[in-house]
């Protein structure tokens, strides 16, 4: 019986679709429609988030000892209204000796409780979302839009949550960049790609003084996640943390792609959560394209990447898939597939430790996208 | 699903199976006339999902196969029913038996002459706010319920808590619960003080955006009324008896069922094709850790009185510890430990320094957080090389240690800082203890980790079958009884552990007499692993003399019948409790050498 590893799709030439949705705790609408055509930064969902509580002991600014001696005629607000700062809600008395409850934002006057409290929901604060990628609105529901392009897709393991778009530029090149004329905004920043896995933090102060719009690195040592995630633009790590370099595919995807729009979508990894972080290079849209195959079975003359050392991050094509288990270096036996590394190498491979790459079955089995 | 084994056929006379040696009488049991037949047992773990067929076999229930296939559930998946189809494909392959349609659809249940029952164990935990009276009482109780199932505590209030009600309602809101429990109040308590706490959470219910909580409520049963009036309009509330009806008695089996439950239901809802392995199954999805209870109690029931059991889990997002300790089961579930998903936040827990005593090589600056990041991000992959496996094997000891740890808090009777008390049978559960490179190599991680003192049975569930047998014991208990006893679990190894230590000279001399009259003189230095084979299938005769200050059982001489292990007779000198040494070039030397001598088995 077949066995289906797990799927990273790294391809030159895809179609790509992608899904955008508020956040599960926010109040909002669709901003575009089914078909239309959008840039990086169209909005394509707009909302809002509740924010805090505020409690307002109405007891004690009205003057009253309990809640019983609060009447209807007090309150000035309907309850559910939203009201701007400096409203009255309630009012005991009149004229200039008065006593009031007013409201210190703008909140909606969500409860007066049992006890006479005056609970209200602040103002709640904006979201917007953002195509981040030039293509076409293909469904909309009310919280959710697809918009689909196509050109090179590469997922990568890690992400510090913060996404953007800017031409792809490797780091080397990058000063004299600085002095191309941009008549476009959109193309005015770039996703920087680093030739080595970052080990300290210099790389971040460089990004914040340089105003980068993103960086792409092989991967990290672990002791700068805390840092990387409050860098404030998108950081992807194509094969993980540690001092790994990066798998030659995703190099010379990257390579191919020098100073093409970029989005650099750098969704945070959760064990709980769909969502992977994304590098997209669109070329515009192509019908002839099918999206990636992301559940097939392993068979023999796939490509595939190995996820761990000592071949980590290797490409090569499946030979041959071994009835019984094989011995591996440090001795387990388990389920192994013969892959044939770029360099001709032959090695065994654990089936748990090699993925595929999103091609279909009967694509050819080139190494090199 | 190229992992796939077949269980081992029933083998009689000599050839007995390991586990057909299980101290029980069960053995001599007649020809089964049950209403239940072939069964299908599945298990949805975080990494795999585990399937397992049993059937009468010459009127005795049997393991007759099991397949596993990688869990499609989210991130990784997108539909948690697609692995277990997988799985079943294969299963139905080496089974020749049918489980799935043409079309794909489950072929389960009554209509399909089977019986299906499903567990898991895997998916994001239930995010918990628990609300008590007293933190080191009501508190303290509703943190032990909560341990016998897959949570996450994201917040807790009480009465002491120095919390405005503005910040209280606010945290609960931020904190987004799927679960609010609220425990606290003998059931002839006071009452105003728990009814100030349930108005908190009704404010933060009637407030929360979305979807709302559901509500468990385990507190004074005089309130429950009240608990009802305050809450029913506003979520799904359920009342269940007091954990804490009395200040000196607790009673978790309500909660924990009603935990049980609402796990399969949180996991239905949240988790993309549960809802039909649901209502395929018999009883629902049930979690693991009540199949894991079920047998520790079948287990404790049958054995001796003096010993507890112990079953211990070591899985990719949680570590599960069971254990029956003088009448009374505890069970305790860290969903911050873990091999895979959640190897990050387990080695924050339990130190990195921790982890790297038991390496025999200084590692790398970041290289265990390093290699426990790149875990997380692929929780599925194993290690290949000899590095890489000694850090697993280190992080495993570590875990069971931590888990074990927080499940002793709970043993009433058994000082936490006491050596493990004698448990009969000891049974590793999880990929790293189950599929080592020797069984030599499991029977030493659970040697270091809990450092048992005594003669340790030690046990292993080598196909992954645990998790969900024990939940057949609400259908048909003999099949658990019969699979247990023919060849279900694994005999690792019986280990001689005296308590005391010697600094040197001979620790232990042991003469072992087989049952052809065969004998064997072995004597074990101080400080020592070694390890005598007793072929499975086989009893050995042993006696033991001790030497000056070590102990079995209180005795310098014992003599005890032995039966055939996979990992062979254990002797265990290395004193207690264990001193793994600091200076690395002594650790260079030392452990190389426990992991040789739990190999050499000739």
């Amino acid at each position: 019986m077949p066995y289906h590893p797990e799927t990273t799709v790294i391809l030159g030439s895809t179609k790509i679709i992608r899904e955008y949705n508020l956040p599960p705790n926010a109040i909002g609408d669709v901003q575009v429609d089914n078909g239309a055509m959008v840039r990086p930064a169209s909005v394509l969902l707009e909302g809002s988030i509740p924010s805090e509580v505020l409690f307002l002991d109405a007891l004690k600014l009205l003057g009253l000892r309990r809640a019983d001696q609060i009447t209807e005629e007090m309150v000035q607000v309907p309850v559910g209204e939203v009201v701007d700062a400096g409203v009255a809600l309630l009012i005991n008395g009149k004229g200039r000796s008065a006593k009031k409850v007013i409201t210190p934002k703008r909140a909606r006057f969500a409860q007066l409780d049992e006890a006479g409290r005056v609970l209200l929901q602040t103002d709640p604060q904006p979201v917007v979302v953002y195509a981040l990628m030039a293509g076409r609105v293909n469904s909309t529901s009310n919280r959710r839009v697809v918009v689909e392009t196509a050109g090179t897709l590469i997922q990568a393991a890690w992400g510090n949550g913060a996404a953007s778009y800017g031409r792809l530029v490797f780091a080397e090149e990058e000063a004299s960049q600085y002095d191309l004329a941009l008549e476009d905004e959109e193309d005015s920043g770039m996703i920087i790609v680093l030739e080595e896995s970052i080990q300290t933090a210099n790389v971040f102060q460089d990004a914040i003084q340089r105003s980068w719009r993103g960086v792409i690195a092989p991967s990290m040592s672990s002791t700068l996640r805390e840092q990387a995630l409050r860098l404030g633009i998108p950081l992807l790590l194509t094969e993980g943390f540690g001092n790994v370099p990066y798998s030659e595919i995703v190099y010379n995807l990257l390579n191919n792609n020098r100073n093409r729009l970029t989005t650099a979508d750098a969704v945070e990894p959760s064990a709980w959560r769909s969502g992977r972080p994304e590098i997209v290079i669109p070329t515009g849209l192509n019908s002839r394209l099918k999206a990636p195959e992301r559940d097939l079975p392993l068979v023999a003359g796939a490509t595939v990447r190995i996820t761990r050392p000592p071949h980590y991050g290797r490409t090569g094509k499946v030979l041959n898939l071994p009835e019984s288990p094989i011995t591996v270096e440090n001795g387990l036996r388990v389920a192994a597939a013969e892959v044939q590394l770029s360099d001709s190498e032959i090695i065994f491979v654990p089936l748990a430790n090699v993925e595929l790459l999103g091609r279909p079955l009967d694509a050819p089995g080139r190494l090199q996208p | 699903m190229v992992a796939r084994q077949k269980a081992p056929k029933p083998k009689s006379g000599a050839q007995k199976t390991p586990s057909t040696r299980l101290p029980r009488k069960a053995i001599e049991v007649q020809p089964v006339q049950s209403a239940v037949g072939r069964v299908v047992a599945a298990d949805i773990g975080s990494v795999h999902t585990r399937v397992a067929l049993y059937d009468l076999v010459e009127g005795q229930f049997r393991l007759i196969g099991r397949s596993q296939a990688l869990t499609t559930a989210p991130p990784r998946g997108y539909d948690a029913a697609e692995g277990l189809r997988r799985a079943l494909a294969d299963l139905g392959e080496l089974s020749g038996l049918n489980f799935l349609s043409p079309s794909r659809d489950f072929m389960l249940g009554e209509g399909y002459d089977n019986t299906f029952v499903a567990t898991a164990s895997g998916g994001k935990p239930i995010r918990t706010v628990l609300v008590g009276l007293m933190p080191n009482i009501s508190l303290e109780s509703g943190k032990r319920a909560l341990e016998s199932t897959y949570v996450e505590l994201v917040d807790a209030l009480d009465l002491l808590d120095v919390r405005t009600l503005e910040q209280q309602v606010n945290d609960i809101l931020r904190a987004t619960p799927d679960l609010i429990l609220i425990v606290g109040g003998t059931d002839s308590g006071a009452n105003a003080p728990m009814r100030a706490l349930i108005n908190t959470v009704r404010i933060a219910v009637q407030l929360a955006p979305g979807a709302k909580p559901v509500v468990l409520y385990a507190g004074n049963a005089a309130l429950s009324g009240f608990v009802r009036e305050q809450l029913d309009d506003h979520v799904t509330l359920y009342i269940t008896e007091n954990v804490r009806p009395t200040l000196d008695h607790e009673s978790f089996d309500p909660i924990r069922l009603e935990l049980s439950l609402l796990y399969g239901k949180y996991r239905e809802r949240t988790t993309p094709g549960f809802e039909a392995i649901q209502a395929a199954s018999e009883l629902g999805v049930l979690p693991s850790v009540d199949s894991y209870s079920n047998i520790v109690r079948y287990l404790a029931a049958t054995g001796s009185k003096k010993h507890g059991v112990l079953v211990v889990d070591v899985g990719s997002s949680t570590v599960t510890v069971c254990a029956m300790v003088r009448g009374a089961l505890n069970v305790t579930i860290r969903s911050d430990l873990g091999l895979g998903h959640n190897a990050v936040s387990a080695v924050e827990a339990v130190g990195v320094r921790n982890v790297a005593r038991w390496l025999s090589f200084e590692p790398a600056t970041g290289e265990i957080m390093d290699y426990v990041w790149n875990k997380t991000l692929r929780p599925a992959s194993v290690p290949e090389t000899t590095r890489e496996l000694e850090l697993e094997y280190a992080l495993a000891r570590e875990l069971i240690r931590a888990a074990v740890a927080t499940s002793r808090q709970g043993w009433q009777g058994v000082p936490a800082n006491a050596p493990l008390p004698s448990m009969q049978p000891i049974i590793g559960v999880g990929s790293v203890l189950a599929q080592p490179i020797n069984p030599g190599i499991g029977a030493l991680l659970l040697l270091d980790a809990l450092q048992p003192i005594g003669v340790a049975d030690l046990r292993l569930d080598p196909y992954g079958v645990m998790a969900s047998l024990g939940s057949l014991m609400h259908i048909e208990p003999l099949m658990v009884v019969q699979v247990l006893e023919t060849g279900g679990l694994l005999t690792l190894g019986t280990a001689i552990c005296p308590a005391g230590k010697i600094s040197s000279g001979v620790a232990l001399e042991a003469r072992i007499t087989y049952a052809d009259g065969r004998s064997r003189d072995v004597r074990v230095p101080s400080n020592t692993l070694r390890v005598v084979p007793v072929p499975i299938g086989q009893k050995a005769q042993v006696s033991i003399k001790l030497g000056r200050g070590l102990s079995l059982n209180g005795k310098r001489r014992l003599a005890l019948q032995v039966q055939g292990s996979a990992a062979g007779l254990i002797f265990d000198t290395r004193g207690r409790p264990l001193v793994v040494p600091r200076d690395l070039a002594r650790r260079a030397e030392l452990l190389p050498k426990w992991y040789e001598a739990v190999q050499d088995i000739g």
